[in-house]
């Protein structure tokens, strides 16, 4: 697993906390992480990353733009039809998730997550 | 690593107060009857984030409160519940309650009243009718949880199945009831199932993980690829291949099911056991046992999902082992750039805002007071030579002291706050000082956008929060008072911030019973404060609340009435170089007006001598400038002097006399003698007698009180340019005395009290 440590990750979240949890998270995991901290801003940072994400993490609830709005403007570019998109929700309901999936999302992770289980989902769509 | 959940713990209180204020700013907005779904989203999502951090640092008592209050906000956000007052109320409670929640988890303090905090769970709950959810909260934060954790902690989720889990943690579970036979895993991914970024390599790391995560456990993976067209009628977004996997037996089904969980609706897949009849697909996956194996040079191929290669046919081939050979474009791409760049933290996401220590800011400030003063002090150095300055040289000066000037501004801009965060929270002061009262009082907030100097919104605090409590305890009126007086059951206290000339003017404006004046002068005399024989304007009796010892309250309330409250207010305000007035109309209510400066670090004075000393007085609080005519002068019966200007008549007041400084010198204003006309915050009016006008300064403002004590009708020092230290006058201050008023006779008073 030479590329491991080259996998990168994007995680869009509101939540400086969560923000932090997550990098250090992921980081952990010898993943290479870029932020922002809400869907356009998440958009943004993904056109402009330079190399591209591996995944990317994505919160659901938040200001500007939402998760699930975040996921459908993915799914539309060209170049990340098929990138991987786990959502991030304290949300568990049903509908949340079939929200989630019809919008596009690979998977989802409950909050609050263990390391283990976010790295284990990560690894997942990426290996 | 635990340094740095302490780090992000950090973060997450500081984000806390932020999301109550997001939360009282929205909550504020649905009481004023907006219902924007914004807002309502806003407030939704202020709790939901409280609630997602306090999980994961196991902070119980937050999350489970946090999750009752965000239900019952979901029940407002589906439009289930309409936001009416009394919801409102329910949630501005919550609001009180999970705020002290977090204040207890950071501060580990008293802990929150268990009753207080069921009773409000209680109210939230019937918000959104029935406690279907008390149930569910029991399992927000799993009952294993490590309460704290400076490190993650792994998280087995009783509410939600953790579907990254991949049986890792299942499978260690106790041993599977019986261990019969492999399990068998067939799959067919749909077409969608890619369209979402998902594949079928991620199902067979999933299984795999499942597989060995017992002991010894091995999986073998087989490829139908019989649905496979030829090549040249592949469609690269199709999905032709399906899967057969078969497990260990100790391989629990359930553990299976949440490898599907993610993708099972786009995905057809059966789990059975070897030998069930239920294995359906088996003959398929059996006919494709003799695909060739190995690598195929399709990987360029957009996506995956119609590549042949991966028909592993021979046993114990792991599908992680097998993964490697798919691989999508988009995915080995920036891996192999990534790994070009080695890595770098290449994280430029643009922020809007950054977070400064406060204490940089401060000694900007003083690095720019000082900066004002070396710029003064070049200033005046050149002065002195000023015939042989050259041209050049004074421009130099002078454009450099535009800078100073703007570098000052950009300077104060940066510490200004706008008042809306003290103004909030006197949202819950009224609050519970209704609770406590009993009364019932609403509080609007005028001109929150108002921004001063960040000190100074600190230091607001108490004294807000102790006159609104005293406007509330003394200033309201019982509810069967207010009815009988015509007023509206709910009383009404307004509070106001504006930029005036120079200064912040808060006002609060409560429409209560007024000042009793008759009480006030009754108490203040069998209090010792006054002389039973004085005789005091209205005004001077409305003071009489600010002297220290006096409390008008019969009985003294748990509330305000300590009797020091509205004395502490007033030198809270002074100190803060600031001044306080009160107009009460009886029966109407009373108003209490703060005056503060806009910043306690620079002003932009006038130099002005008198009786011999230079002397500052605040641009701001000048009016005008006048040579006094000698025909406009009009001497009262005590002496003292007025001047007429356009028809009106003001005092006139020879400064170097009334300071003291020149009491020899006759202060019969000389003819053409300069006049200031001075103003204070009520537009009361001044005529300054002064020798002369010197120039127009920035200085920067030493305080007199503490290094020396204060001295009436001087607020602060300075230190002009040339080194020399010198008072800067308090304007209103000098009004008031000259006016004859409050003040003076006030501190008369004080005096005989003290004596």
């Amino acid at each position: 697993m030479v590329g491991k440590q080259a996998i990168r990750v994007l995680t869009v979240d509101d939540s400086r906390t969560m923000q932090g949890m997550l990098r250090k998270a992921l980081e952990g995991g010898g993943y290479d992480v870029i932020q922002g901290e809400d869907g356009v801003a998440g958009l943004e940072v993904l056109q402009a990353a330079n190399p591209p994400p591996n995944a990317i993490i994505t919160d659901i609830n938040m200001p500007r733009m939402d998760g699930f709005g975040l996921i459908e403007a993915v799914r539309k570019m060209d170049q990340f039809r098929h990138i991987p998109i786990i959502v991030l929700t304290t949300e568990s309901g049903p509908e949340k998730k079939a929200r989630a999936r019809e919008a596009g999302a690979t998977g989802w992770i409950v909050k609050p997550f263990s390391t283990d289980s976010l790295v284990a989902a990560i690894r997942r769509v990426t290996a | 690593m635990s340094g740095d959940m302490g780090d992000i713990l950090l973060v997450f209180f500081q984000e806390c107060d932020e999301q109550l204020q997001e939360l009282e700013r929205g909550l504020s907005a649905l009481s004023d009857g907006e219902s924007e779904q914004e807002t309502i989203n806003a407030v939704f999502r202020a709790v939901h984030s409280i609630k997602g951090g306090a999980a994961s640092f196991g902070l119980e008592n937050l999350v489970r409160f946090a999750h009752v209050f965000e239900s019952s906000l979901d029940g407002v956000r589906s439009g289930r519940v309409a936001p009416t007052q009394d919801v409102v109320k329910i949630f501005l409670k919550a609001m009180d309650v999970l705020s002290d929640l977090v204040v207890e988890a950071r501060d580990g303090g008293p802990s929150v009243d268990p009753g207080r905090i069921a009773e409000s769970q209680i109210e939230l709950e019937s918000i959104i009718g029935g406690n279907a959810e008390a149930h569910k909260t029991d399992d927000v934060v799993p009952s294993d949880f490590v309460p704290i954790p400076m490190d993650f902690v792994p998280v087995p989720m009783d509410f939600e199945p953790v579907p990254v889990d991949f049986g890792l943690d299942f499978g260690f579970d106790p041993a599977p009831v019986q261990a019969p036979a492999p399990l068998i895993v067939t799959f067919c991914p749909h077409d969608a199932m890619y369209a979402r970024g998902d594949d079928a390599r991620n199902i067979l790391i999933g299984l795999t993980d499942a597989a060995v995560a017992v002991e010894g456990g091995e999986i073998t993976v087989t490829c139908d690829a019989s649905a496979l067209p030829p090549f040249d009628a592949l469609e690269p977004d199709r999905s032709y291949l399906s899967w057969r996997a078969v497990l260990p037996a100790e391989v629990l089904e359930d553990t299976v099911q949440s490898v599907f969980d993610w993708g099972g609706d786009v995905c057809d897949f059966t789990i059975s056991r070897e030998g069930d009849p239920a294995s359906e697909g088996g003959e398929a996956i059996a006919a494709t046992d003799a695909q060739p194996s190995g690598e195929t040079p399709l990987d360029v191929a957009p996506p995956e999902p119609a590549v042949p290669a991966l028909a592993e046919t021979s046993s114990a081939v792991t599908a992680a082992q097998a993964t490697p050979a798919v691989s999508r474009p988009d995915a080995i791409q920036p891996a192999a750039v990534a790994s070009g760049a080695n890595g770098a933290n290449v994280r430029r996401t643009e922020q809007a805002t950054i977070r400064v220590d406060l204490p940089r800011i401060d000694n900007l400030m003083d690095l720019v007071g000082e900066l004002v003063i070396a710029q003064a002090a070049l200033e005046s150095q050149c002065r002195r030579n000023n015939a042989s300055m050259p041209r050049e040289l004074g421009e130099c000066i002078a454009s450099m002291q535009s800078l100073t000037r703007d570098i000052q501004d950009a300077v104060m801009a940066v510490r200004a706050q706008p008042v809306r965060s003290v103004f909030q929270r006197m949202q819950r002061v009224v609050r519970e000082a209704c609770s406590m009262t009993g009364k019932d009082v609403v509080l609007t907030l005028e001109g929150e956008d108002t921004e001063v100097d960040r000190t100074l919104v600190e230091k607001l605090s108490d004294p807000l929060t102790h006159m609104l409590r005293n406007a509330i305890d003394h200033g309201i009126e019982k509810v069967e008072d207010r009815l009988a007086a015509g007023k509206p059951a709910i009383g009404h206290i307004l509070l106001s911030a504006s930029h005036r000339s120079g200064h912040i003017l808060i006002t609060i404006k409560d429409d209560g019973g007024g000042i009793n004046r008759e009480r006030v002068l009754a108490t203040a005399i069998k209090r010792g404060i006054i002389a039973p024989d004085a005789v005091l304007t209205d005004d001077e009796i409305n003071n009489l609340i600010f002297a220290p010892g006096f409390s008008t309250a019969d009985t003294i309330s748990n509330l305000s009435g300590r009797g020091v409250g509205m004395d502490v207010v007033k030198q809270a305000i002074l100190s803060l170089g600031g001044r306080i007035t009160i107009q009460s109309v009886p029966g109407n209510g009373t108003v209490f007006c703060l005056s503060l400066p806009l910043t306690l670090a620079v002003l932009d004075g006038m130099l002005i001598v008198a009786g011999g000393a230079t002397m500052v007085i605040p641009v701001s609080s000048v009016v005008e400038t006048m040579i006094i005519k000698p025909q406009d002068t009009y001497v009262l019966p005590d002496g003292k002097k007025m001047v007429s200007i356009r028809g009106d008549c003001i005092p006139l007041v020879p400064l170097g006399s009334e300071l003291g400084l020149s009491a020899a010198v006759s202060d019969e204003p000389r003819d053409g003698a300069v006049m200031l006309i001075v103003e204070n915050e009520s537009g009361a009016r001044a005529g300054l007698v002064v020798d002369e006008i010197r120039d127009q300064a920035h200085v920067v403002i030493k305080s007199m009180e503490k290094n020396y004590r204060r001295i009436p009708g001087v607020s602060a020092a300075t230190i002009l340019g040339d080194g020399s230290v010198s008072l800067i006058l308090d304007a209103p201050a000098l009004i008031a005395s000259a006016v004859g008023r409050i003040n003076t006779k006030l501190s008369d008073a004080r005096a005989v009290l003290a004596a």
